[in-house]
């Protein structure tokens, strides 16, 4: 096929960009799909996942649940958003055992309900959560054992003595970024990683951490972004790695997360 | 005329005939079937070109099958059981028969409506994975006779089976009613 003139190719750039502007002749910011509300770990979060052509999946790794967007046909970009597990927070599960107390036997919903109440307590963010999860944990085992011996009342009377506990934890984003927040050194080949930029900022009216940092591939370096905000006591993380021109769509993503009430 | 050629010419003639008997046909209108489903006394019109498989408790309505024989479409009419006790309303009734088909917190309902099908009050439900938004699959939910009657997408609730599901679905018809019926 013959490859049309140079001049061709410049105006038809030419068009591409104006088309990609918007009446101030700033760059148009990125058209999204229709905002879905997303539910991973029981706090619920709406946000504008990215156009056509992203293949999504499933995210569950990382101590996150959430999902992934990745480019199709493009270079290995993705866009992650999730909900960070690993916190002692019980509330949910604590509160649905309750709800559906009546409803259990000695089966296997019992045993799976007990199970996702008991709380993490190998690497808690402040002694606060490490003093809840352990009553937790106590009181969990305690309804447990109650449960065993059939003795119904006592059972309940201790799960609701570990919701009220559950109920007392609250993070914020100053408890746990420094955690969670991405150091070269917490990878492997901490070599190939170079931080670029930190800042401040809000998402969704909370306060949030953006880190700026490049990834040397083999083949190329890709531009990464990840922001970290709390929004009541759920802490999310959002991801982007790709090329430079593509990070504006992380952005909107971002800029479109909210809370729905 | 040779033998040879008045055996070609019956054959050309039997091909032309069944060629145009085929053109002339009018289009086969879709048939209704009655089923059996547990108490369910009820009548649909099966998808065009798809497979119904009587299973007693459920009917399997089934298309295309890859190379290993697995259905990759399919809808399921199914009886879930008696209701008991009674719940008292459609949305308390489509979580029981959510949780009776293995529904879990690895989904989450898309969206619920109440639909006026065959005059009766039925719930429709869609579900998607949990994580991300895939994987859509449909249930609907209706109470007859006590019992509950569900008809769903037990897999990927693509285009084609969507469009099956609600070829069932809008063909519903109860042909019994129990005294202790849904109907509200």
């Amino acid at each position: 096929m013959k490859t049309p003139p140079r001049s061709f190719r410049a105006l038809a750039g030419l068009v591409l960009l104006l088309n990609a502007c918007g009446p101030d002749g700033r760059l148009a910011p990125p058209v999204l799909s229709p905002p879905e509300t997303f539910d991973w770990n029981g706090q619920r979060i709406t946000v504008s996942p990215p156009p056509a052509g992203w293949r999504r999946e499933g995210e569950t790794g990382g101590g996150v649940k959430g999902a992934r967007f990745v480019k199709e046909r493009s270079v290995g970009e993705g866009i992650g958003l999730g909900d960070y597990y690993l916190l002692s927070d019980r509330r949910d599960e604590l509160r649905q055992m309750l709800q559906e107390f009546s409803t259990y036997d000695r089966g296997f919903a019992w045993d799976r309900a007990i199970r996702a109440a008991y709380a993490h307590t190998d690497q808690t963010f402040t002694p606060l959560e490490a003093e809840i999860a352990e009553r937790i944990n106590s009181a969990v085992s305690s309804a447990d054992a109650a449960f065993r011996r059939s003795d119904r009342d006592a059972a309940r009377e201790f799960l609701e003595d570990a919701f009220a506990n559950a109920d007392r934890l609250r993070f914020t984003l100053a408890d746990v970024i420094e955690r969670v927040e991405f150091k070269p050194e917490r990878r492997q080949e901490p070599h190939r990683y170079t931080v670029t930029g930190r800042r401040d900022a809000t998402v969704a009216g909370e306060p949030a951490v953006i880190v700026d940092y490049t990834v040397a591939a083999d083949t190329r370096t890709f531009v990464a972004r990840e922001v970290y905000f709390v929004h009541k006591s759920h802490l999310f993380i959002g991801t982007f790695i790709g090329l430079a021109e593509t990070l504006p769509v992380f952005d909107a993503i971002i800029a479109s997360v909210g809370f729905p009430q | 005329m040779t033998r040879r050629s008045a055996v070609m010419c019956a054959a050309l003639l039997v091909v032309l005939s069944c060629g145009c008997s085929r053109a002339e046909a009018p289009a086969r209108a879709p048939v209704p079937r009655e089923f059996e489903v547990g108490p369910h006394r009820v009548r649909v019109v099966p998808p065009a070109g798809w497979d119904v498989f009587d299973q007693g408790l459920q009917k399997r309505f089934r298309k295309r099958e890859d190379a290993k024989g697995l259905a990759e479409a399919e809808v399921i009419l199914r009886d879930l059981g008696r209701v008991d006790p009674p719940l008292p309303d459609l949305d308390l009734l489509a979580d029981w028969g959510l949780k009776e088909l293995g529904h879990d917190g690895r989904r989450d309902v898309k969206s619920r409506r109440a639909l006026t099908v065959n005059g009766r009050e039925v719930v429709d439900v869609e579900t998607w994975s949990r994580l991300d938004h895939t994987y859509p699959q449909r249930f609907l939910f209706a109470l007859n006779a006590g019992h509950l009657l569900a008809l769903h997408t037990p897999r990927l609730a693509d285009a084609e089976t969507v469009k099956a599901y609600e070829t069932i679905r809008d063909s519903l018809h109860f042909l019994t009613i129990g005294a202790d019926s849904g109907r509200r």
